[in-house]
């Protein structure tokens, strides 16, 4: 293989098709030049949303698609971050030095419940495991809605971020006027990237590689030596500490965060729709899938509402096709995409490629010449 | 050298392997026979760690190690083949043999190294792949091999762990005729090395003969005969134990 | 069981201590423990009784949601996370169908209004549990064997479901009131008694009677049992495995519709997500219970049921955390559930 810089960027994992390396690249490229592509604040926070989930869909990933793990908690992680700025900030005041220390706070906590959960969690059956780590995203949904002295409760809590980086704020810098939000969008923007390509090294490390052994034959695994019960642990504790890390930049982002949005079991199945759709096992994939899955929430109910206005009045066809039933049509899409494209975006891309190489392969077997 | 001191274990009241003690030495192939259900999968997972045993206890190279797990048992020594030659499907060939060679060669967690990159690995895993012949396939995913060349591949692995013990389980069942040479050539060449404690499970008498250096008889759990080829082929408990299933015996080495 | 009794005569009689030592007579204890702990801790009589009683009846409640899932889960393997659907679903018609029958039920007829509850039950039941064919069909078959597949494809199930609820109920929130004979309490000296918890608990008892009675009476039970334990065995018999799979999803189903009536007619008030929220018990109750045993399904429910009911009246915000803990520590000592039924290896 060729040695280059980007080469070394990707840690040697192309996409390994061609559409899903231009895709890719182009959320990378439009995303970076959203506020000078598009200026608004609906399409920069539609990427900021973006940005951030990317974070959380790619550690996921680690879990989901190269440890073979299904975890329902993983919202948890990202709440636990998101609270952990919120309330520092709110308590502490705006300041670098916080937030650095809150986020810090937020990944540690995160690390510390994700092993605690694995450490015990992790014997019992795959589906089991499901049911528990719902159960225990779901009661921290509750909790945290119920302690209102520290959370606000139910209604959220708002909070100033630092500030340079908080909406209010504007600058000059030679001349151009540029806004907190445009900064603090390229801090996350910057941030993803970077988590991006650390995930990308980890899972092409030879620990990510032991992580794809446990998920495929972890009989087998275990009887090559590798410790399949701690990898699964450690792989748990850098996913949930990744996710904690979207959580902090997220509410940064929003300068408020609620238990609905940062908490609630729902968003974990946005976060699942996410990976499969976009081709769980890749890393690539997830980022594309988040892109098509966050522009679709946004921009699916307006498409909806403009189809029913342009045909005529038929009162069930009008409930269907209501704007609030977006999420009916994006159920109908991901079981459709379940059943004819299972490896989601990125594997179906890359599959077309696979065929023709195992076409390639089909010759005859060489014998041994010992 | 592995050694096995009273070792039981039971099923529901049921026990599979019964007070079994036997010790397995350095430089000798040992082919565990007995009939369907007498218990020598069931003595190889105690072996390899898969299963904790009721009663009794497994030494392991001086360690004792019967509440170790698989992986510890691994890096004390013990190469373990199964009946289901399936891999890692999602990986390539390389990347199969890479693992088995990185899990000793860097014992060490390493979260940040490339793996694709470490050329130390890579010509271990490539020297392996080249012994049992699949080289030239070593982009290929395992799925795409026949049973046979499964085979060899999951033998690649056991070369590139390096251990000193080998537990094979029926390495050849289910195998075309054709192919079933090749992988006797490769026990034959590690056996040849004389560094190596083969364990075997095997079915078809023929091949016995000819490889093993001792016959351990199981039945019903039990050790019932201990001694080389000859000795235990013409012992009357081990007719006995055969008789019992002698159709099936018969039918196998026809089917194979 | 009648068939040990020779056996048994020939050995020495079981010492308190064996009896203790099986696990099983643990499992059953665990629940009159429970019962007596939280009778030392609130030291008060009547509090006492009207709380076992609420936890009693919402375990009960929990027990017929969940029933249906357990023996879904232990026979095909099958986790359906739409289960809470159907409870939604059964929930919603109830409220529809006691709209309409008011007419029926002219007051404090006793009668009329079990005659009138049975026969929603009955239409409720049917509804769900074709639904539950259909959604077979759909979203179960076609990703057979897979366990992330089926996982996935049931959350999709499950959002579709919730939100063909809201098209056909609508977004805001829909009340259903009790027949009038069930509504307030019965006064036994210094008791009170929720009348319509007594109808629960009532409810769930003769549930699980007629459960266990098909499943240990019937040749049908008798082949779900088998199919549970060993599901290579119902095939080798030559009956149809696949036949009984869709039954039992179908009746697992209706079990989560009559759950859902139960469930609506104790809240009295409905939102699309009244399922949902009681997914996670249920999903408690089945682990807690152990794998595809009806019996370990009760036990499951009625703890998680009275700790529910104990720890908020103690600590109003704990009730759900509760349940988590109760799980993780059974979990600890036994890491397939209190009763699984023994899988064949």
């Amino acid at each position: 293989m060729k040695d280059n810089f980007w080469l070394r960027l990707v840690s040697y994992d192309l996409p390994r098709s061609a559409v899903l390396g231009l895709l890719v690249v182009g959320i990378a490229i439009c995303l970076l030049f959203v506020p000078v592509l598009f200026p608004g604040a609906r399409s920069l926070d539609t990427s900021a949303r973006i940005c951030g989930f990317i974070i959380v869909a790619v550690s996921y990933d680690i879990l989901f698609g190269y440890t073979g793990i299904i975890t329902l908690c993983h919202i948890t992680f990202f709440g636990i971050g998101a609270y952990a700025a919120a309330i520092s900030l709110a308590q502490f005041g705006p300041g670098w030095g916080v937030l650095l220390l809150a986020t810090a706070a937020g990944i540690c906590t995160a690390v510390l419940l994700a092993t605690l959960i694995s450490v015990f969690a992790l014997r019992i059956r795959t589906l089991f495991f499901a049911m528990f780590t719902l159960a225990v995203a779901k009661s921290c949904e509750i909790l945290m809605s119920q302690l209102s002295r520290f959370s606000g409760g139910d209604d959220g809590m708002t909070f100033i971020p630092p500030a340079a980086i908080a909406p209010s704020t504007t600058f000059e810098v030679f001349g151009l006027r540029i806004g907190g939000a445009t900064l603090c969008y390229y801090l996350i923007y910057a941030l993803t990237v970077i988590v991006f390509l650390a995930v990308l090294r980890l899972v092409n490390s030879p620990f990510g590689k032991s992580l794809q052994a446990i998920r495929d034959n972890e009989l087998r695994a275990a009887a090559l030596g590798i410790p399949t019960q701690r990898y699964r642990v450690v792989a748990m504790a850098i996913s949930a500490g990744l996710a904690a890390l979207g959580g902090s930049l997220l509410s940064l982002w929003w300068t408020y965060v609620n238990p609905a949005t940062t908490l609630s079991p729902n968003i974990m199945i946005d976060i699942l729709l996410m990976v499969v759709i976009g081709g769980s096992g890749t890393i690539y994939g997830p980022v594309v899938g988040v892109t098509v899955f966050v522009i679709a929430m946004n921009y699916l109910s307006e498409g909806l509402e403009s189809l029913s206005d342009s045909i005529p009045h038929i009162p069930f066809v009008a409930d269907l096709l209501n704007a609030e039933r977006w999420q009916l049509w994006l159920g109908l899409l991901f079981v459709l995409t379940l059943y004819y494209f299972p490896t989601g975006i990125a594997g179906h891309l890359r599959g077309k490629k696979r065929e023709r190489q195992a076409k390639l392969a089909s010759l005859p077997e060489v014998t041994v010449t010992r | 050298m592995i050694e096995t001191v009273d070792l039981s274990i039971s099923f529901g009241g049921h026990l599979a392997v019964d007070h079994v003690t036997c010790a397995f030495h350095n430089d000798a192939l040992t082919a565990i026979v007995g009939p369907n259900g007498a218990g020598k999968t069931t003595y190889f997972n105690l072996l390899s760690g898969q299963l904790r045993p009721s009663s009794g206890k497994v030494v392991l190279a001086g360690h004792d190690v019967t509440r170790a797990g698989p992986a510890k048992r691994s890096k004390l020594g013990i190469a373990r083949g199964f009946q289901l030659a399936n891999l890692f499907p999602t990986l390539t060939l390389l990347e199969n043999v890479r693992l088995a060679v990185q899990a000793h060669v860097r014992p060490h967690d390493d979260f940040t190294s490339l793996a694709c990159r470490d050329t130390l690995v890579i010509d271990k895993a490539r020297a392996c792949l080249n012994t049992v012949g699949l080289l030239p396939r070593a982009e290929d995913f395992p799925t795409v091999l026949s049973h046979g060349g499964q085979r060899r591949l999951e033998f690649a692995l056991l070369l590139a762990m390096e251990r000193p013990i080998w537990l094979l389980d029926e390495p050849t069942a289910g195998m075309a005729a054709e192919e079933v040479p090749i992988i006797l050539n490769l026990i034959r060449s590690i056996r040849a090395d004389g560094a190596r404690t083969i364990l075997l499970v095997e079915h078809k008498m023929d091949v016995l003969r000819s490889l093993a250096d001792r016959v351990v008889v199981l039945h019903n759990g039990r050790l019932v005969a201990d001694g080389t080829p000859g000795e235990v082929m013409r012992a009357d408990i081990v007719q006995e134990a055969y008789l019992g299933v002698g159709g099936k015996a018969a039918g196998r080495q026809q089917w194979a | 069981m009648g068939v040990s009794t020779a056996a048994a005569a020939d050995r020495p009689g079981p010492t308190l201590r064996s009896v203790l030592m099986q696990h099983d007579t643990i499992a059953y204890l665990l629940v009159p423990a429970i019962a007596l702990l939280a009778l030392l801790l609130i030291r008060s009589m009547p509090v006492w009784l009207t709380l076992t009683l609420s936890g009693l009846a919402m375990g009960m409640m929990l027990y017929v949601m969940a029933s249906g899932l357990t023996l879904i889960f232990g026979l095909m393997d099958v986790l359906n996370l739409a289960h809470s659907s159907f409870v939604t679903v059964g929930a919603f018609l109830t409220a529809t169908l006691m709209a309409k029958a008011h007419g029926l039920m002219p007051g404090d007829s006793l009668l009329a209004d079990v005659g009138v509850l049975l026969v929603v039950a009955v239409l409720v039941m049917t509804a769900t549990g074709l639904i539950g064919l259909v959604f077979e069909r759909l979203f179960i078959k076609p990703a057979y064997g897979s366990h992330n597949k089926q996982l996935l494809v049931t959350m999709g199930g499950l959002i579709i479901m919730e939100q063909l609820v809201l098209v056909f109920w609508g977004a805001k929130e829909v009340s259903l009131s009790r027949p009038a004979s069930l509504q307030g309490s019965l006064v036994v000296g210094n008791f009170v008694f929720e009348k319509y918890r007594l109808v629960a608990v009532v409810s769930g008892l003769v549930v699980f009677g007629v459960m266990r009675l098909v499943l240990r009476r019937t040749k049908f039970g008798l082949l779900v049992r088998a199919g549970v334990e060993n599901p290579e065995m119902v095939r080798a018999f030559g009956y149809h495995a696949r036949r009984i799979s869709v039954i039992v999803f179908a009746v697992g189903s209706a079990l989560a519709g009559l759950g859902g009536m139960l469930w609506g007619l104790y809240l009295e008030l409905l939102n699309s997500q009244v399922g949902m929220d009681v997914l996670v018990l249920i999903f408690s109750v089945i682990i807690i219970g152990g794998l595809g045993s009806i019996e370990g399904c009760l036990i499951g429910a009625l703890l998680i049921g009275l700790t529910n009911v104990y720890v908020s009246y103690a600590l109003p915000k704990g009730a759900l955390v509760s349940s988590v803990v109760v799980m993780a520590i059974v979990l600890l000592w036994r890491n397939r559930g209190l009763l699984p039924v023994t899988r064949s290896p």
